[in-house]
Order: structure tokens, then sequence, then C-alpha cells
């Protein structure tokens, strides 16, 4: 068994961690510069891909909000060049077990009892690490059952976390302090959500409620009172992460039906729940030989604000965008643009904020989407890399989208880059809510 | 009447220091306090401050005496076995926090050891050595000359920072220990493994021969 030798916890440490990062970055670049005067044809690909190695070593040595940091940029990836966004990815699973004593110190201070005592069987060697906790396999009476500890002081080191992470995502996107902060506020709010575990359960409990009746999912039953603050127990649900799922060579239409079941689920969320799993990266879904998709990892759930929903969507209706005064207005409301802007800011803004949107919206355009189309894909990281690298609008370094946005945007990136490695085609479309959407606005103006 | 133990002894004395918040100011008042005759104390202990080494004596063997009946901990590795028992030790510390708190509280001396700790150097010395001997055979640990016999004493440093470090403690649920045990039982285990240290020492010798042919 492999421990981590020691998870830096102190402020001190962490500094000491992305300093040594930023040094490392700036190395990198030296040394691209080195090459390319021997080499001009080099391109950026491998300076990329260095510094996105020497950010991942730094973030993956650390526990915590900092992983989680590194998994959220990891899901953004059309602001991120490719080279980054791959090794960010491999930051999901991966994260080194706290010792067996600990996890039992938990069991007693939560339950006064040691895992032994609570289950018919426990296995004290972690099965999966969570971002902020790791996850067991036990047994009570004829049950299969995952329980996951938290580990302790998390919620302690999520501020001093993002404080030090700041200073890397000033350079990495180049926002002022101010609009970052905005930002920064919202993930940390939801972060330290994700360290409740009490929560956690509540939430689960009711999306797993509202969404049984989908066709396809399969969600765990929850034991309140086999868990704690710091220790969550449901059930063991079947099925597989991802790469290992497609390794066993499943046919399309099983690929399909996972790719419609999650997508089904999101649709649902999103428009009736108006609250929505926020963590589809592939660790949180187990998929089943039959197509059949397990959701874990309640974790981080965000929930809709109703203006923002009506704003947000009403931006990928065609009605909405062939109106160019009340569009202007819906991308003022979620800030998109600036009141502040001067015409040719705004311009190149809105153009760049139009291509995004209608690029993202194009599975909803159409009744079916092949999301296995790396095209697609590929030209949503150009269009990001564009965007990011246009000097109007990165010397603008302001902030542009609602914070809500965030984690809305997030979870679309990662659903579409899940349904994009599942090679799957799901009957999209819009449904009924464009009607409503739309219902909303002619109301509005009257 | 009935017979006086050193049980009974130890409780009273343990609920008058709690609900006075200082030692009896002497062993006649204590003795009359708690209605048994001054020699009845002296049977037992020699003094309050006997008491209360004996109470860490008896604390301590509580602690290792379960750690042995647990089938969990024998399977552990040497590592994990001193961070079991140190999780295990402050888990018992918490239900007399408040008793602890005034003993180091109440010592009148400056002493670098946590109260009552002298009183157990010698319990935890041969609880440390067990650990050590079986870290040396799993090569959890490495053998090096003259230092390898002083770990125990190492590892009772440690012991008493965790210690201190707990009674300072104002986290929820002592969740920093925690974090200070994982770490420091880490580094002390490193350490005390094969590490650089090891092989800078290989290295300074070999130059050092270089030098001497």
């Amino acid at each position: 068994m492999k421990y981590q030798d020691k998870i830096a916890t102190s402020r001190m440490d962490r500094t000491l961690k992305f300093i040594g990062t930023g040094a490392k970055i700036g190395g990198n670049y030296i040394k691209h510069y080195a090459k390319k005067t021997v080499n001009p044809s080099l391109d950026k690909e491998e300076l990329h891909r260095d510094n996105a190695e020497d950010i991942y070593s730094t973030l993956s040595s650390l526990k915590g909000s900092a992983l989680k940091v590194a998994q959220m940029l990891s899901m953004d990836r059309a602001v991120l060049p490719k080279a980054y966004s791959d090794k960010f990815t491999m930051a999901q699973y991966q994260a080194p077990p706290l010792s067996a004593p600990l996890v039992v110190q938990t069991f007693v201070k939560s339950f006064g009892k040691k895992p032994n005592d609570v289950f018919d069987e426990f296995a004290l060697n972690a099965k999966n690490a969570a971002s902020i906790g790791q996850v067991h396999e036990a047994k009570l009476g004829d049950k299969r059952l995952a329980v996951k500890v938290q580990y302790p002081g998390v919620a302690d080191s999520i501020q001093s976390d993002l404080r030090m992470v700041k200073p890397i995502a000033l350079r990495m996107f180049n926002l002022s302090e101010k609009d970052l902060q905005k930002y920064i506020l919202e993930v940390e709010g939801k972060l330290l959500e994700e360290t409740d575990y009490e929560l956690e359960l509540k939430r689960s409990s009711e999306i797993s409620e509202a969404c049984a009746h989908i066709d396809g999912l399969v969600f765990a039953k929850y034991y309140k009172e086999l868990s704690s603050n710091k220790i969550l127990t449901m059930d063991w649900l079947e099925g597989k992460h991802l790469d290992e799922f497609l390794a066993d060579a499943p046919t399309s239409e099983v690929k399909n039906l996972a790719g419609q079941h999650l997508w089904d689920f999101y649709n649902f969320q999103m428009h009736e729940l108006k609250a929505v799993h926020a963590d589809p990266h592939p660790g949180n879904f187990l998929l089943q030989a039959d197509g059949k998709v397990g959701v874990i990892d309640f974790g981080c759930v965000k929930e809709i604000p109703k203006d923002f929903y009506f704003d947000y969507f009403a931006l990928i209706l065609p009605s909405i965008q062939a109106e160019p005064a009340l569009l202007e207005q819906v991308m003022e409301r979620i800030e998109m643009l600036f009141p502040s802007d001067d015409t040719a800011t705004r311009a190149v803004f809105k153009e760049a904020f139009g291509k995004m949107t209608r690029l993202l919206a194009l599975p909803f355009a159409t009744p079916e989407f092949n999301f296995g189309n790396d095209d697609y894909m590929k030209e949503i990281y150009a269009l990001g890399e564009e965007i990011s690298t246009n000097p109007v609008i990165r010397g603008a370094g302001d902030g542009r989208g609602s914070r809500h946005m965030l984690y809305i945007n997030r979870t679309y990136f990662g659903l579409y880059s899940l349904l994009n490695q599942l090679d799957a085609t799901v009957q999209t479309g819009t449904g009924t809510w464009a009607a409503d959407i739309e219902a909303h606005f002619i109301a509005e103006k009257v | 009447m009935a017979k006086v133990t050193p049980s009974k002894i130890v409780q009273a004395y343990i609920d008058y220091l709690l609900e006075e918040g200082h030692q009896p100011s002497s062993v006649y008042q204590f003795a009359k306090s708690i209605k048994i005759k001054e020699e009845e104390f002296y049977d037992h202990f020699s003094s309050f401050e006997a008491i209360e080494s004996g109470w860490m004596a008896t604390l301590f063997e509580s602690v290792t005496e379960e750690l042995a009946n647990d089938e969990v901990f024998q399977a552990y590795s040497a590592r994990e076995k001193y961070m079991a028992f140190l999780y295990a030790w402050v888990e018992k510390c918490r239900s007399n926090r408040s008793f602890l708190l005034l003993l180091s509280a109440s010592s009148k001396m400056p002493n670098p050891l946590p109260t009552g700790f002298s009183s157990i150097k010698k319990h935890f010395h041969d609880f440390a050595d067990s650990i050590v001997r079986e870290g040396l055979d799993t090569q959890e640990v490495k053998q090096r000359p003259i230092l390898s016999d002083r770990y125990a004493d190492a590892m009772f440093l440690q012991f008493a920072f965790v210690h201190s470090f707990w009674l300072k403690d104002s986290s929820k649920g002592f969740e920093k220990t925690d974090a200070a045990i994982e770490k420091s039982v880490h580094l002390a285990f490193d350490l005390m493994g094969q590490s650089a240290f090891d092989s800078a020492l290989e290295f300074g010798k070999f130059l050092f021969q270089q030098k001497g042919a």
C-alpha cells in the first residue's frame, strides 16, 4: 500500500509548493524560447505540455480543494489548451490514501465504534479516492456498501488553498483581482458545501427521488444512521468507470443508450429541478454493461437562480438571437457585456460570445446529435483558444460572465466531453422548455 | 466501613481537583473531605503527585491493552501501529480533557514534558521499542549505528509533542491533532527508514575514503 508521505496543509507548505510551480513554469518558457532559437518550427504544444505537467504535479501532491481546482480547470477545457486538459483529467481518480488508523479514528469519533463494530466487514484499504475523501468497501448483512470517509481538516484548508491558487489563476486567465474574486467566492462556496456530508446526503436523496422516473439511471440509497458529517454510507453501485467501460468494447447501441441516459438526466435537472449535479467528470458515473448509468457523488450541486436560468437558456434560442436589442439586453444581464464597454470592445465580445453560444448550442438545434464527432470538440477547443488569446478580450482583464455560468458551463463541458468519449449519438432537441422560455420573454415584454 | 481502594482515592482526587480547581491543601484535609483516615491514603499513595502519575500510567496501560486486543491493530505495519496508538491515546484523553488541562495548568515547575509524562516514560519506551523492533524486521525502520538505540527516545518526544498539541488544540473535533499525528508520524518514519540522509552519509563516506587512498 502506497501512502502519500505528507499532506501539505499549512499555508506555508502550500505556498512553497506553488512558488515552486511558478518558478518552473518560468523555466519552461525559457526552455521553450531557447529551443525555439535552435528550431524555429517548435510549436507551443510542447510548452503547454511542460507547463501542464508542472502544474499538475504540484496540484496533485495537494489534497482537497487544490485537487478540486485542478478538476475544475480540467473540466473547463474550452478555455484551456488541449495539453493542459489532458494532464488535468488525470487528477480525477488518483489521490493517495489516508492511513488506516486515521480511518478508524474517524469512525470512533463519529460513532464511538470502530468500523468493524459498525459493519460486518470493512476494508481498511480504500477502493477509490474522491477529491475530499476516500471510498471504502463494507458489508452489512447481505448489503454491499460504499463508505466515503473525509480527510480531516478539509474545510479549514479550502480557504488557504484558494488563496494560493489565486496568483496562478490570475496569470493563467489574465483577470483582475476583483473579477477573479467573484468566481473564487462561487467556487469557495461550492467547495465548502462539498465538505458537508450531511448536506450531500440530503441532496442526493432529493435528486435521486426526483429523477427516479428517468429510465436507465441507477441511484444509491444513502444510510443516514450509518453516516455523519465525516462519513457517508451508501449502496455499492455496480458498474465501471468510463475508461474501463470502454476497454470492454461495448456496442454502439449500448454507448448511445448510456449517453442518452446521461443527457436525459441533465436535461431534467437543468430545466425541471433547476438544481444540477455539477460534477460530471468520469469518476462520478458508473456505467453498466446494459447501458444503465449509476450516479454517485452529489457533493457538488448547483442551484440555478430563476432569472439566470431564463437569460442563460434564452441565449441559445434562435427566436431570441433574431432580436439584436433583446439579445444585447440579455447578454448584459448575465455580464457578458458591460454597460461601460466602448463600441469596439462591445462588438468584439458580442461576436465572441455569440460564436461560442451558437457553437455550444449546436446539439440543441437538431433533434439528434453525434457527440462522437471529434471535429465538434476540436472546434470548441479551437474557439476557446481563439477567444482566450484574442488581444482585446485578454486585454480587457475583466471577468465576463455571471458567476453562475461557471458551474453551468462546466457541467455542459463535462457532459459534452463525457458523451464525446462515449462516442454517443443522442436524441437532443430543445424539448418543451424552449417554449416556456419564449413565453417568459413575451410576458416580460408585456 | 467499605474498604478503601486506590481507584476510589484516585476518583475522589480527580473529582476534588475538577470541582475545586486546585490541589487539596494537605493530605489530611483531602482524607477528611472524602471521609477516610490519613494513613489509609498513605497505604496506597505517598503524595498527590503519586496519584497523578499512577493515573497516567493506568491510562497508558489501558490504551496499550486495548490495542493489544484489537485484531486490526495486529495487522498494521509499524508506522500504522504507532499512529493507531497516538489516535487511541488522544481519544482516551478526550474524556479526561478537563482533568488533563488542570494538571498542565497546575504544574508548578516549567517542564518541557506534559505533566505526568515522566511517569509513563518507561512504559512508553517498552512499547516504542517493540514497534521499532518490528519496523526493523519489516525494514520500515533502518538500523543505524548509535542512532537506532535512540529511536524510542525520539518517539517519546514526539508523543509528548502530540499530547501538548492536543492540549492546545481548539479546532472542531480536534481535527488539527489528527492532521498533526498523521504528518508527524509519517515524518518520523520517513526519517527512521531508508532516506536521503543515508545516501548522503554513504556518499560522504565514499568521498572520505577516496581522500585516504
